[in-house]
């Protein structure tokens, strides 16, 4: 499918040769990446194997050592969070982008707080409720009538739901979600997923990070492996079945952690 | 049963709404306890006395209370007080380059100074702001006492209208309350202000939303080091003389103000206008304390205790009212 798109598109997002050092641990060692408008990227990999770095570099959170970013074919520089959320990249990790002590709404419009269109530096809570409350119930979120509940006091699934009702209000052309299935009940796993898929449906491209396969398999149009700040494979999921990728990750690690 | 529902939420909004502002009530509590005691206390002269008595320490209380709010602490509240008035008094009595009229800006653009040095450690350099407050505590400290040479200034070196703002009851009320309203409407209203509830309640979320730690550290400090500086400027109008011991007595009450108003010791969550309640109930503990003549030392025994008895009524606050919301 992906090859198909090669051919037509200009990738949303185009990563050419990444790196990234941290003093003298090479973390990323040269990064190529395409993705596509609407297309979920399966990202998988052990610890260490610089799934977060490259997430957050492209989210802005951290700054690339060389390489370059191209977005809509265009050359760009994220050089911080906004500079991303500009683009239109939204992060989705669910215990580093939720603020506990305060409430839904203040949450949902973190660093992006509407004003009042009159007094222009003061905020517009009015306007922050009711959008709040839109768009959890447009998500069908049993959080809508209460935007004034404070955060701590919600489940994992809940708060998962906060995050993504940001990415939908935001209208993020590229959402990043780091393990968003972690931590979460058989029901949440459950929401993640359809929430990926209704992504898709919006035309919205999302990097999904874990380090169940089964989980990513289930949704990812591709599957991407990254190990030792390389990438190691990148396929479409329709070619394969779960046991046969299995197979190809673990034979694709072994030979090179004997290589190394 | 939908009537005895709507009962049940009133019921439990009621003492939601007592809990979160439960400085009040205890405010109330204790004024009619002292007040039985001693009966003075009751009368409106004495009231108002209180009130005023209260002010130079509310300045540092909001210091106090916007570090907390930020997730830090400010040890270094008191000792920024008591220099930046030393200093502004120092270049009002020793030399006349500073018009009269704009006299009250000294301690506040000092004060602003100090926090900016403690914001700069402590933001852009990422020092710990316990370590660095600590540090910097003792500095100003030991600096005011120098600049002193060792001698109080009276205030009739100082020129009239610098210490108008703090010897007038009627201005020194009503600016205070007027300051609370705009640090309120700052802190609940304006962006900035959230942001450091943000920063307060994540540092790592904050920087993952485009929120940047450092600048927002470095203006907390930057404004309770200002707050301190307006303190200092009250205090000395309070005393009609900048005393070398000035602000000694300043950091503890600001801790257990800010506590006891429900301000968070981890952060991210406070209300500013509570804290006028704490700031009165400290003034009326205070008051008490001096119709009966009790030696600085005990007070401050006293407020070492109080200290500790905020923080229990905060937890046993906090636990009650988080077991009402999670229930919700």
């Amino acid at each position: 499918m992906n090859y198909e798109h090669e051919l037509t598109e200009v990738p949303l997002l185009k990563l050419r040769n990444i790196h990234k050092y941290f003093g003298k641990v090479h973390a990323l060692k040269g990064i190529d990446l395409d993705i596509y408008e609407g297309e979920i990227i399966g990202l998988i990999g052990d610890n260490g194997a610089g799934k977060s770095t490259l997430t957050k570099i492209i989210a802005g959170a951290i700054r690339k050592d060389s390489g370059e970013i191209y977005w809509n074919g265009r050359k760009v520089e994220i050089k911080n969070v906004n500079d991303a959320r500009r683009l239109g990249i939204e992060v989705a990790f669910q215990e580093m982008t939720l603020i506990d002590s305060l409430d839904i709404g203040l949450n949902i419009f973190l660093g992006r707080e509407p004003l009042n269109h009159k007094i222009r530096f003061l905020l517009d809570y009015n306007k922050m409720y009711e959008e709040a409350r839109r768009i959890l119930k447009q998500l069908g979120l049993r959080t809508w009538n209460n935007p004034k509940r404070e955060v701590r006091f919600l489940s994992g699934g809940e708060k998962q739901g906060i995050v993504v009702a940001r990415a939908m209000l935001f209208q993020s052309k590229l959402v990043i979600l780091d393990e968003p299935t972690r931590n979460l009940s058989v029901a949440g796993v459950r929401m993640v997923l359809d929430f990926i898929k209704s992504l898709k449906e919006k035309k919205i491209a999302c990097i999904f990070i874990s380090h169940t396969l089964h989980h990513v398999y289930e949704v990812a149009d591709r599957i991407v492996l990254l190990s030792l700040g390389r990438k190691i494979l990148d396929v479409p999921k329709s070619q394969y079945t779960v046991e046969e990728l299995e197979n190809i990750i673990i034979e694709k690690t072994m030979k090179q952690d004997v290589s190394v | 049963m939908k009537v005895k529902d709507k009962e049940f939420e009133l019921k439990q909004n009621t003492l939601l709404f007592m809990l979160e502002n439960a400085v009040w009530p205890l405010f109330i509590m204790i004024y009619l306890v002292l007040g039985l005691i001693q009966p003075v206390i009751f009368s409106p002269t004495f009231f108002t006395y209180i009130i005023y008595l209260s002010i130079p320490l509310g300045f540092a209380i909001i210091a106090q209370t916007i570090c907390l709010i930020g997730g830090v602490l400010d040890l270094s509240t008191g000792s920024i007080v008591g220099f930046s008035a030393m200093i502004a008094g120092v270049m009002l009595k020793d030399f006349n380059f500073v018009p009269p009229y704009i006299s009250f800006i000294l301690p506040i653009f000092f004060g602003l100074l100090c926090g900016m040095f403690n914001g700069y450690f402590i933001g852009f350099l990422r020092l710990n702001p316990f370590i660095v407050t600590l540090a910097t505590m003792m500095a100003f400290q030991g600096l005011k006492i120098i600049i002193a040479g060792g001698f109080t200034i009276p205030g009739s070196y100082l020129p009239e209208i610098y210490l108008f703002p703090g010897s007038d009851t009627t201005f020194s009320i009503t600016s205070f309350f007027i300051t609370i309203l705009l640090v309120w409407i700052f802190l609940r209203y304006t962006r900035l202000g959230i942001h450091i509830y943000v920063i307060g309640g994540s540092q790592d979320v904050g920087h993952m939303m485009g929120i940047d730690p450092k600048k927002m550290l470095f203006l907390i400090f930057s404004l309770s080091g200002m707050f301190s500086g307006l303190s200092g400027l009250y205090y000395t109008g309070f005393n009609r003389s900048v005393p070398i011991t000035l602000g000694n007595e300043v950091l503890f009450p600001t801790f257990a103000a800010a506590i006891i108003s429900g301000v968070s010791l981890r952060g991210g969550r406070g209300n500013i206008l509570n804290v006028v309640g704490g700031t009165l109930l400290l003034g009326v503990i205070e008051a008490f304390l001096v119709t009966y003549a009790v030696s600085p030392e005990a007070r401050i025994v006293g407020y070492g205790f109080i200290v500790l008895i905020a923080v229990l009524f905060n937890q046993f606050r906090d636990n009650v009212r988080d077991s009402i919301l999670r229930r919700i």
